[in-house]
C-alpha cells in the first residue's frame, strides 16, 4: 500500500471540495501542485499516521475522509513554513 | 445548563489570557467550570475568578484513570507523561531526540465522569493529546465541542484523531469548522 498516494488523494479531495467554487480547473491544478511541492513533509506525516492506524486495524476510507480537512488547511498555509 | 445558566466547561485551560471561560465569567447568564493542573496557571485563574459564584475551578488533570502523574512544564504546551503530546510529536518531526524537560510537577489525574453532571453546554478541550480521555467518559452531550486535533503543518496530529472522529459520528456530532489547530463539532439537532 502506498500511503503517500492515499494521503495526497485524501487531501486533494478536501481541497477540491472546498475550493472548486472559487478557483477554475487550471487554478485548482496549479495550486494543488504547489501544495504538493511546499507541503511534502506534511503529506509524509499524514501518510505515516494513516499507515500506523491501518496497522492498528482502522479503516483506511475513514482515515481518508478525516484527513481531507487538510485540503483547506494546507491551502491556507501554502506559503508559510514551506518545507517543514 | 447549570442553575439556568449556559455551562461552559474548559479542560486544559492554560494561561488566563487564552481562557475561554475568563471571557464570559463576568456574565450572569454563564456558569464556567475549569480544569487546570498546572499550579501557576491554576493560581492565576483562582486569584482572578475563583471567588465568583458562577465559577468552579479544579486543579486536576483529566485522564483515563485516577492517579498521580508527571506534568512536564512546557508553559502552555505542558503535558502529562501519559500523552503523546504536540511537544513530543514536534520534536520527533524535526528529527530531534526527545529529551525529558527539566521541570515537572506531580499532579492529580481523575477520569471526567467523576465531575460531569450531564449539564455542559459548551466544551473546550486542550489537554495536549489527552482529549479523547475526556470524550470517552463524557456524560454530557454539549451543543458545541472545541478540541485540538492538529497543527497547520501536520507536525502534530492528535494521537486519537481517528477515535475522536468516530466518537463524534456515533454521538451525532458534525464538524462545522477547522482552523490551524482546533476542530469545532456541533451536535445535530432533530428537525421535525
Amino acid at each position: 500500500m502506498n500511503y503517500k498516494e492515499k494521503a495526497i488523494e485524501s487531501v486533494k479531495r478536501g481541497f477540491i471540495g472546498s475550493l472548486s467554487s472559487k478557483l477554475n480547473e487550471k487554478e485548482l491544478e496549479e495550486t494543488f501542485a504547489k501544495i504538493l511541492k511546499n507541503k511534502d513533509k506534511s503529506l509524509d506525516r499524514i501518510a505515516k499516521y494513516m499507515e500506523e492506524k491501518v496497522n492498528e486495524g482502522k479503516d483506511l476510507n475513514k482515515l481518508m475522509d478525516i484527513f481531507s480537512m487538510f485540503g483547506v488547511i494546507l491551502y491556507t498555509y501554502i506559503d508559510s513554513d514551506v518545507g517543514q | 445548563m447549570r442553575n439556568g445558566k449556559t455551562h461552559l466547561c474548559e479542560i486544559g485551560v492554560g494561561r488566563i489570557d487564552v481562557a475561554y471561560g475568563a471571557l464570559v465569567w463576568h456574565r450572569d447568564d454563564h456558569f464556567v467550570s475549569m480544569y487546570e493542573p498546572h499550579p501557576i496557571y491554576h493560581r492565576i485563574l483562582n486569584e482572578a475568578g475563583g471567588h465568583k459564584d458562577n465559577v468552579e475551578l479544579h486543579q486536576v488533570a483529566i485522564g483515563k484513570e485516577s492517579g498521580r502523574v508527571k506534568l512536564y512544564d512546557e508553559a502552555t504546551s505542558s503535558f502529562l507523561e501519559t500523552c503523546d503530546s504536540p511537544y513530543s510529536q514536534n520534536l520527533k518531526s524535526k528529527g530531534e531526540e526527545e529529551k525529558e524537560p527539566k521541570e515537572f510537577f506531580m499532579v492529580d489525574v481523575e477520569p471526567f465522569d467523576k465531575f460531569d453532571k450531564g449539564d455542559i453546554d459548551h466544551l473546550r478541550l486542550d489537554t495536549e493529546g489527552g482529549e479523547f480521555y475526556v470524550l470517552e467518559k463524557l456524560i454530557s452531550r454539549p451543543e458545541l465541542i472545541v478540541l485540538e486535533t492538529h497543527n497547520h503543518i501536520a507536525s502534530y496530529i492528535n494521537p486519537f484523531l481517528y477515535e475522536i472522529e468516530e466518537w463524534m459520528v456515533e454521538n451525532n456530532y458534525v464538524k462545522v469548522s477547522v482552523d490551524s489547530g482546533d476542530s469545532i463539532y456541533r451536535r445535530k439537532t432533530l428537525t421535525l
